[in-house]
């Protein structure tokens, strides 16, 4: 398909903000600087890019524990990310939910989630207040292949479909759960055909394409744009880290990860725009170094911010009068 | 038990898996279910091997040796399987099924609340479900809201099920036999902050009983019960609190439901004065519930309010001075001491 | 010029770790980038590759603990040297020690003389150190061809669960890169349970048969003890487990009157790979070869230390009524280690065996 050069450098500082975040985010933490724990989404920055790039800031989407990718398109701030996964009083969640439940809703992005399938009911309802509102606003849903054996991933499916929810639901799948592969833990190959369970459009694509993703993101969210419904898109992924840092991984084999890390979204991305004329390096480059100043900028700015309070341990529960 | 038995020094993860093992070898019944309790399920790779053994290796080396029939992966599917352990149980198995942290009852409390619980009241007695939840509670690892509840309140309010939390590899070893020998669905609540913290441990097989709390350091000033890590930070306050002369009772009460209330009120009838420290939230609480029980039937013992060690109603923060402010410790429970024996 | 080998900070909590092995020795000649020493603490295990090429010095012994920061060892740089990582050889009373790569790992092994091939198969939580008291003087004419199973020793650890089909092929292996079609087999223990499936599998392969101190299938409790070895060292490292090992592997008497050989097998054991021995540990526990023994055709003895914990005499007997015209012979004064503790009396019969 054919994307205007606008696009095609705005996916580009997408994928490429994702990977530098996290793997800055990688470095901090194993320097014992980040508290708690982080999923990291290293590998996957397509799924994430060439959907969202289709969502105005007045969209929403539901994320999962591994939300950094998801916050990121969406056009939350770095600065603000990267404080909050410090547990900084400047974070987007003034430090109080962390890496596993990053948000910002004036984004439309409410939030990453530590209950796997936590994210799916949500997204029916933001889609039903948008249907409620009228405004043609749609969420997209993600979730991983784990999710999609939780009961809450089978009850939206279908409350989206009778209610007929502008809600588009994207299967992540990047082959495990956790340590359990999907092979073993999903009855059947394709996530994308349980839709037809659900009487709604379903799809599989190669997630570590971005093209591919964008191409059938945006025929699911101009269905939902237009009152038709949910759709199921499956991308098939792959995580280059662990489920968390500090995971070995003995579930991968050293073939499967240097397979998988060929496929890299971002270095094929650069390869076939470049080989086809449609960027140049020196525009790639420049994105790099921007993109690489803005994450170290964001380092600095958690680093130097100061922890919460103490007395705002027991704020934000409740609204006041 | 007059025999005394050889002890080892393990970790609480250690004591645990070991309560597994030999519980599976003595009864053919025993079935271990629950997400990546073994991992890797399938992958020809790791052949008999684990990817994980648990979400943080409490359950290795289980597969090796009973096999993927009794040491069962499950999908991401919370309600789907604990309610299949539920149904194990009510025909002959005795299903260990992990729910990987207390949180993620949220994903299954059907299969608790209406049938585990209930099943054996609702059919005249004429049913039994022989099951243990293991369970993941507690903060400290900057985890956040969603992996770091203290849920136990929850499950004692509803009748019929049972819950325990031990403090320690011994308590652990012998509350998870005991919970595997029970005859009812027992939650066995395992600490985060504990799995890796040592002590000594009988070998060979035995049962701490259900049901009984243990003094675990006698003393007449002040009666201080705790559950899970507050039963330490409350043996450690009173240790400093001796230097000030305060001689705290320290109560560990391993059980949650049924509570080990005469424990409590003959330590109380002897002191004086309580101080109860624990993890969970307060509103409808263990901590407020022991004082309730101490205000109804134990009245005339005490000479003070009694005093509560709790974190704030709230969820668990994520930004580690935020945490630090909200979880109970041994410092607050020693501020808490003075004050209630200043009255 | 001289570069230090400090103990490196790993993770973020890491204030000490141990030493596990050294990959060469004290005055050997180390190239830049080569591994030279292995290390861990509780979370992991390390290789620290030398900075610079040169002559290696050691300044610390494996298996003990150091801080982060501690000097391990100095290396005085050669400086314009070109030095390639080549397969090491050093001299072991007449013999080479090599590692061989077959079925997919490197296995550490050593022969000694020329003539009829002796195969020499240590057991768990051992390495080929077990014969090396031997006396080669009785075994003239005869190649001794041993090598450390994979994961003990200084041969590769391999991730995933042992079974017995994968040692026997590291075995078929390692034979056929050696050339060799036809050996008499000596295993000791798990060695000995190699050697009975291949003298049952690859009867043309075994001109005869030494069974030391091993067993078909051991006994239920034996086997639980195998689990929970298995369980403690995947928990708590070799420390855990060294000890009961040691207390099962040798008598009180010979390790009282043997204290240097003692601690050095100690050590050895000590800087094992937790892991390997856990895996090989739950292999051993659930191998059964009773239906195996009628299959073998070749000379065999069956040998047990009259002392032997771990697989008393009783079970020796067993094995040797399973197998066609087996012979028993029991080592007085000698614990489950039988080579170690009685190595005259077992070269003895080897040569008779090879001899015949």
């Amino acid at each position: 398909m054919q994307l205007d050069k606008d696009t095609l450098l705005r996916l580009y500082e997408t994928m490429v903000t994702i990977r530098v975040f996290e793997t800055r985010v990688k470095e901090e933490f194993a320097k014992g600087r980040i508290p708690g724990f982080v999923h990291l989404y290293a590998g996957e920055e397509a799924v994430a890019t060439g959907i969202i790039a289709h969502l105005s800031e007045d969209d929403k989407i539901t994320s999962t524990h591994r939300g950094h990718g998801h916050c990121i398109a969406k056009g939350c701030d770095v600065n603000g990310m990267m404080a909050e996964i410090f547990g900084k009083a400047t974070g987007l969640c003034k430090g109080k939910g962390g890496s596993m439940h990053i948000a910002d809703v004036s984004k439309g992005m409410l939030g990453a989630n530590g209950i796997v399938g936590g994210g799916p009911p949500l997204a029916c309802g933001a889609a039903l207040t948008a249907k409620v509102l009228g405004n043609g606003q749609v969420c997209v849903c993600f979730f991983g292949d784990g999710a999609a054996q939780e009961g809450t991933f089978h009850e939206s499916l279908n409350l989206a479909a009778i209610w007929k929810l502008p809600v588009i639901f994207i299967a992540e799948n990047n082959g495990f759960a956790e340590s359990t592969p999907a092979s073993y833990h999903c009855a059947i190959e394709n996530i994308g055909d349980r839709a037809a369970s659900y009487g709604i459009p379903g799809a599989s694509v190669d997630g570590m394409d971005v093209f591919a993703v964008y191409e059938a993101a945006q025929e699911a969210i101009n269905r939902a744009r237009r009152g038709q419904g949910p759709s199921l898109l499956e991308c098939k992924t792959y995580r280059f880290n662990g489920h968390f840092e500090g995971d070995q991984q003995l579930y991968k084999t050293d073939a499967l990860q240097q397979s998988m890390m060929e496929r890299d979204p971002i270095t094929n991305f650069r390869l076939v725009t470049t080989q086809q004329g449609l960027l140049t390096s020196e525009e790639l480059d420049a994105i790099d170094v921007r993109v690489k100043e803005s994450i170290e900028h964001a380092v600095a700015f958690a680093d130097q911010s100061p922890y919460p309070a103490l007395s705002e341990v027991d704020t934000d529960v409740y609204v006041t009068a | 038990m007059a025999v005394q038995m050889q002890t080892k020094t393990v970790t609480v993860a250690e004591a645990i898996n070991e309560a597994i093992r030999l519980e599976m070898r003595r009864n053919p019944r025993v079935i271990l279910m629950g997400e990546d309790v073994a991992g890797g399920a399938t992958l020809e790779h790791l052949e008999e091997d684990e990817a994980w053994g648990g979400v943080l290796g409490v359950t290795k080396g289980l597969v090796q040796e009973f096999g993927r029939e009794r040491v069962r992966d499950t999908p991401l599917s919370e309600a789907g399987y604990m309610g299949a352990a539920v149904g194990a149980a009510a025909t002959g198995l005795v299903p260990i099924a992990e729910l990987m942290f207390c949180s993620f009852i949220g994903s299954c409390m059907d299969s608790m609340l209406n049938q585990a619980s209930k099943i054996r009241y609702m059919f005249g007695g004429k049913a039994t479900i022989p099951m243990v939840i293991r369970t993941i509670i507690g903060g400290g690892f900057r985890a956040a809201a969603q992996h770091s509840m203290v849920l136990y309140p929850m499950f004692a309010q509803i009748p019929g099920l049972k819950v325990v939390a031990p403090s320690n590899p011994a308590d652990a070893k012998g509350l998870l036999t005991a919970a595997l020998r029970d005859g009812n669905p027992v939650f066995v609540c395992e600490h985060l902050a504990m799995y890796q913290l040592k002590g000594e441990m009988p070998e060979g097989e035995y049962v701490v009983p259900i049901g009984v709390a243990a003094v675990t350091r006698s003393g007449k000033d002040v009666t201080i019960v705790g559950a899970s890590m507050t039963a330490r930070y409350a043996l450690a306050a009173a240790e400093e609190l001796a230097k000030e002369g305060i001689d705290a009772e320290v109560i560990d009460l391993r059980t949650i439901s049924p509570l080990d209330e005469n424990t409590i009120l003959q330590s109380v009838a002897k002191t004086g004065r309580l101080i109860v420290a624990d993890e969970a939230n307060p509103v409808c609480g263990l901590a407020t519930h022991i004082a309730g029980v101490v205000a109804s039937k134990g009245f005339s013992s005490l000479r003070a309010p009694v005093g509560l060690v709790t974190p704030p109603h709230s969820p668990v923060p994520f930004s580690p001075v935020l945490e630090d402010a909200y979880l109970p410790n041994a410092e607050k429970i020693i501020v808490a001491a003075r004050q209630v024996c200043a009255r | 010029m001289e570069r230090e080998v400090t103990m490196p900070k790993l993770g973020m909590t890491m204030t000490y770790g141990v030493l596990v092995r050294w990959h060469k020795q004290n005055g050997e000649v180390v190239a830049a980038g080569e591994p030279i020493c292995e290390v861990e603490t509780d979370k992991l295990n390390s290789e620290i590759e030398a900075d610079a090429s040169g002559i290696l010095t050691i300044h610390a012994e494996e298996g003990e603990e150091f801080a982060v920061g501690a000097i391990l060892g100095k290396i005085a740089v050669i400086e314009g040297s070109e030095l390639l990582a080549t397969k090491k050889e050093t001299q072991a009373v007449g013999g080479t020690q090599e590692s061989i790569a077959t079925n997919g790992i490197h296995l550490a092994m050593q022969r000694i003389g020329s003539g009829a091939p002796l195969v020499l198969i240590h057991g768990l939580a051992s390495s080929m150190s077990l014969w090396a008291g031997l006396d080669q003087g009785q075994l003239e004419g005869v190649e001794i061809i041993s090598y450390d199973l994979r994961g003990h020793g200084a041969s590769e650890r391999a991730t995933g669960a042992h079974t017995l089909a994968k040692h026997v092929a590291d075995l078929k292996g390692l034979l056929a890169a050696l050339s060799i079609s036809r050996a008499t087999f000596a295993g000791l223990s798990l060695g000995g349970m190699i050697a009975i499936e291949l003298a049952a599998s690859n009867p043309d392969m075994v001109a005869g048969l030494a069974l030391l101190d091993t067993t078909a299938m051991f006994p239920q409790a034996t086997r639980d003890l195998f689990f929970e070895l298995a369980s403690s060292a995947s928990f708590n490292g070799m420390p855990a487990i060294t000890d009961k090992f040691m207390q099962l592997s040798f008598t009180q008497q010979f390790m009282d009157a043997n204290p240097k050989m003692t601690t050095t097998i100690r050590k050895g054991m000590l800087a094992s790979d937790a892991a390997s021995i856990a895996a090989a540990s739950r292999m051993v526990a659930k191998i059964d070869l009773r239906q195996r023994l009628s299959a073998i055709q070749c000379p065999t003895l069956v040998i047990v230390g009259a002392r032997d914990q771990l697989t008393p005499p009783a079970l020796a007997e067993e094995l040797a009524a399973g197998i066609k015209g087996a012979q028993l012979y029991v080592i007085a004064e000698s614990g489950h280690a039988s080579p170690v503790e009685q190595p005259q009396a077992v070269t003895a019969l080897l040569a008779q065996l090879v001899k015949a």
